[in-house]
């Protein structure tokens, strides 16, 4: 991973000749310019029709310069000012880039002319160049000398100035608390990375996948891409689709924003469609939306249920409705963009590609190790059921991206939360790996020692480029992650609900700040109204999401949130507690218990605490120590493939025959140990017992 | 009693109710401050959500569902809200919503999402949702105690029910746990009669800001108050 090239080229939407763009492309690289040349855009507004912009190089030297490719009997100088005034206009919009009345930074516009069709006398007020001379030309240009000034000129024209309306904070008082430290995090310019601006930006005629790391942006970019494909295909039918409820809102509120930020104008609803997944009796998701396409009749997520079971009730009306559609084009959207694609079932992009027009542009976003079922994501021929292969091509938009920079979390959370997602300081050895070891390099992390090869010992640590600074000047290792090992659950609930007083009252947080995740989903409420019993006796107030409110609620301002592991799915606070974390030691089904963990961890935006009972929360607090005395680096062998499939073999999730099975060999146990302890069964007349004690023996020896 | 005390009557009264197996959710009870007065609630914005809508209506239900707008669901969904509005150690009002289920459901549902899904499809289908549930349409009931704008016409205290200008003269003001135990004595006969504990809820008294009124002419009036069964 090159974390600092000097030049990102972003290829958006354009018609322009690749050669010519090619060859300035590398006459900018040859002068070592540093910043972002974007093709085909941005689009911008004017009070009478948009304006694509053919190329853009946003640098702090030559500053910023429109590029403008004349054709044949164009009239160049207007064509200049109408650039000119569009940028200028645009931009003024921004207060950060404003100095007095005036714009703070200089709009530079040059013409590009066929090689020997360079107007003569050169007119001093309207640069022109050809190909070959036009980055020559830039040096004439007014550069960007503000450091500061620069990022917010980015962040303008990547539409990213309103990503989050920043909470005011006015009862901050204290400079160190945590309200405090919120505040300056929430204030940080927000700038796309290099990989942020490609997958918002490139869009391939075909199909494109994100891979990201929690935090690291993939709903931001998805919003941006959709309002960017909107403006500058109004008339596409284009559809976002996502698994958890509670996005529908953010998709919703992001598209908007940064629509009108490209068209002055709100998004057209008839064109733009986002629809969750499956959808309500009150409003249309894709599910429901191909049943109506393919005539059938869709079926509720009730009837669902009682069918296919919770987990899989999706997965069977999917299955259904895909064999349905099998082998049948219905034409419907232009573009698809998938969020969470982890959580959705095969089947469910067999539907897709059958409502989607060809070139195919199905654009799915994904962290793997957010998975909570027990299905691995499947390869890109495997989703959609025939030969794709993604390729990044250069010079052309890229097939397959990653994000590897992470916003959200710590880099101390990352690090503890894959950690104990992979089980890499655990006693018993690791519960599952990456098939491909070089992965770990894409997500961020540096080799500091060893080789990232099968069966090699390796030290991993977050490249210093992998997560904003803000963090390390802000937190500190042992105030971002901490552990809390407890007797009996009421002491755990007692001592979260004073951590959560002692948040409200002393370290200026608000409730809805903090977010206390209940990670077993069958035990969820009633654990909930141990825990609340707690709270309400500090007159904290509380709710459990999606089970006492609506299901695309989430977090209520003046309310502190509790959650379940699948509702906190997608959703973030800045103060994260995980109740209960023992609960994701031990099992048979160790890979999803895991994960279950990751995906609690990795909601923290600033700091995590981890809390459990009993001895299985001393074993897990031994790791975490593992992972906070090692200074936060991975030190491990990479398993080899024999031994991934070994994990994958005892660690998966088990089929509902295998966990009846599971169940009465419990229940028989634990009655022969009650004969054994009253002594009506000798354990000299059972042989049976020596021979379980053997085989576990066996099957402990490490291979 | 002031704010404090109005929380925990609540937060212990859903507790028992809890342990009897007597509601399906219940909320955290939430002080907040509105205006001069304190205000004890359900945990989300308002507190006078069942007023903003037309009174009775099934949207309205399904709206207070959505919204969480609820102190605690019974065991049939039917939904108890209690707002109290309070002035240092008095209770200067309260509105005590008993909303019977207007949809039967026929198994448990397993969260409120599942619930406002079969709601929603019994409002758009009740013949497509009967596997699930089927309408059983009652009045909602408001017990109001709002002395700022009694007059001759609005008593002090006052029940509304069918309608929502309409207003049945109710003797006094209720503590939460009293109007908890007059819904199960009156509505859930079977239940109160079964489950003796229901009777043992300890009661506090709310009470009223200046003498009474006489009850409105030519109108219903109630007699539901404390210690009826003592």
């Amino acid at each position: 991973m090159n974390l600092a090239p000097d030049l990102d080229v972003i290829y958006g939407s354009t018609q322009l000749n690749p050669g010519l763009l090619s060859s300035i492309v590398q006459g900018l690289q040859q002068a070592q310019v540093k910043g972002t040349f974007y093709i085909g855009y941005p689009v911008m507004a004017s009070a009478d029709s948009n304006t694509t912009i053919d190329a853009l190089l946003v640098s702090q030297a030559p500053g910023m310069v429109a590029f403008h490719f004349v054709e044949t009997g164009e009239n160049y100088k207007e064509a200049q000012d109408r650039l000119f005034y569009v940028l200028e206009s645009n931009l003024g919009r921004h207060e950060t880039l404003r100095q007095g009345r005036r714009l703070g930074v200089t709009v530079n516009v040059i013409s590009v002319f066929p090689e020997g069709e360079v107007p003569t006398p050169a007119d001093p007020a309207y640069p022109a160049a050809s190909p070959s001379t036009v980055v020559a030309a830039l040096a004439g240009m007014t550069g960007i000398g503000d450091a500061q000034l620069y990022r917010s000129v980015c962040a303008a024209i990547q539409r990213v100035t309103t990503i989050k309306p920043h909470k005011k904070r006015q009862h901050v008082a204290r400079p160190n608390s945590k309200g405090s430290v919120l505040r300056s995090i929430e204030k940080e310019i927000a700038n796309l990375d290099r990989w942020q601006k490609s997958a918002a930006i490139e869009t391939p005629e075909g199909p494109q996948r994100i891979r990201g790391l929690a935090g690291s942006g993939k709903t931001v970019v998805l919003a941006l891409k959709a309002a960017y494909l909107h403006t500058q295909h109004p008339d596409w039918q284009i559809a976002v689709t996502f698994h958890t409820r509670t996005l529908y809102q953010q998709f919703k509120d992001l598209i908007e924003r940064f629509t009108l930020e490209h068209l002055g104008d709100k998004p057209d609803w008839e064109k733009l469609h986002i629809v969750h997944s499956w959808g309500s009796s009150s409003t249309d998701g894709i599910y429901s939306l191909a049943c109506t396409t393919a005539n059938m009749i869709p079926t509720n997520y009730l009837s669902a249920k009682s069918r296919f079971g919770v987990m899989r009730a999706f997965e069977g009306v999917c299955n259904e409705l895909a064999a349905a559609m099998k082998g049948r084009e219905f034409n419907v959207f232009d573009a698809v963009l998938i969020d969470e694609a982890q959580d959705l079932p095969r089947s469910f992009f067999h539907i897709i590609d059958s409502i989607t027009k060809a070139p195919k542009r199905i654009v799915w976003a994904y962290d793997e190790l957010q998975n909570l079922s027990d299905a691995g994501m499947a390869s890109t021929p495997e989703l959609f059921g025939r030969d794709i292969q993604l390729t990044n091509t250069p010079g052309a938009p890229q097939q397959d991206i990653i994000l590897p920079v992470c916003y959200r979390n710590t880099p101390w959370a990352l690090t503890l939360a894959h950690a104990l997602g992979f089980g890499l300081f655990r006693e018993k050895g690791m519960v599952q790996h990456f098939d491909v070891p070089g992965l770990w390099m894409e997500i961020g992390y540096m080799v500091e020692k060893g080789l990232l090869d099968d069966g090699e010992d390796v030290v991993l640590a977050r490249g210093p480029r992998s997560y904003p600074k803000f963090f390390e000047n802000l937190l500190t290792p042992a105030d971002a992650v901490q552990s809390q090992g407890f007797n009996t659950s009421d002491e755990q609930y007692a001592w979260i609900a004073d951590q959560v007083a002692k948040n409200l009252k002393e370290d200026e947080l608000d409730p809805d700040d903090i977010l206390i995740v209940l990670p077993e989903p069958i035990t969820q409420r009633n654990e909930y109204y141990a825990l609340r019993r707690h709270l309400d006796s500090r007159s904290i107030p509380s709710s459990l999401a999606g089970v006492t409110n609506d299901r695309d609620l989430f977090s209520q301002a003046g309310i502190v949130t509790v959650s379940g592991i699948y509702r906190a799915k997608g959703n973030e606070a800045p103060m994260v507690y995980i109740a209960n974390s023992d609960f994701c030691v031990v099992g048979h089904e160790l890979i999803r218990l895991r994960n279950i963990l990751f995906t609690a961890v990795t909601r923290s935006r600033a700091w995590v605490r981890l809390c459990g009972v009993g001895t299985n929360m001393a074993i897990l607090q031994k790791e975490i120590d593992g992972v906070v005395n090692a200074g936060f680096k991975l030190a491990f062998r990479i398993p080899t493939q024999q031994e991934l499939e070994a994990m994958r073999r005892i660690n998966r999730d088990r089929t509902a025959e295998e966990k009846s099975q599971i169940r009465k060999a419990e229940k028989s146990l634990e009655e022969v140990l009650d004969l054994v302890k009253k002594g009506i069964i000798s354990p000299d007349a059972m042989p049976q017992l020596k021979e379980i004690l053997k085989a576990m023996r066996d099957k402990e020896k490490p291979s | 009693m002031n704010a404090r005390q109005v929380a925990t009557m609540i937060g212990s009264t859903c507790q028992d109710l809890r342990s009897l197996d007597l509601t399906s959710f219940d909320n955290s009870p939430c002080e907040r401050r509105e205006g001069p007065l304190q205000r004890v609630s359900w945990p989300v914005a308002g507190g006078a959500a069942a007023r903003a809508f037309p009174f009775g209506s099934l949207d309205q239900y399904l709206s207070l569902l959505q919204e969480g707008a609820f102190t605690c669901l019974l065991f049939d969904y039917s939904i108890v809200q209690a707002s109290y509005d309070c002035d240092g150690n008095n209770v200067v009002a309260h509105s005590l919503l008993y909303w019977p289920s207007p949809v039967a459901v026929r198994d448990p549902v397993e969260d409120l999402g599942d619930l406002c899904a079969a709601v929603a499809l019994c409002i758009e289908s009740p013949s497509k949702a009967s596997p699930l549930c089927e309408l059983s349409l009652r009045s909602p009931m408001r017990f109001d105690f709002d002395p700022d704008r009694a007059d001759d016409d609005h008593p002090e205290v006052h029940l509304h029910t069918q309608f929502d200008d309409t207003r049945i003269h109710v003797d006094r003001p209720m503590s939460f746990t009293t109007f908890v135990k007059m819904v199960f004595g009156t509505f859930y006969r079977e239940t109160w009669n079964s489950c003796p504990d229901l009777a043992r809820l300890h009661e506090q008294r709310v009470p009223l800001m200046r003498d009474e009124r006489a009850p409105v002419n030519h109108s219903l009036c109630l007699s539901w108050s404390a210690g009826r069964d003592e």
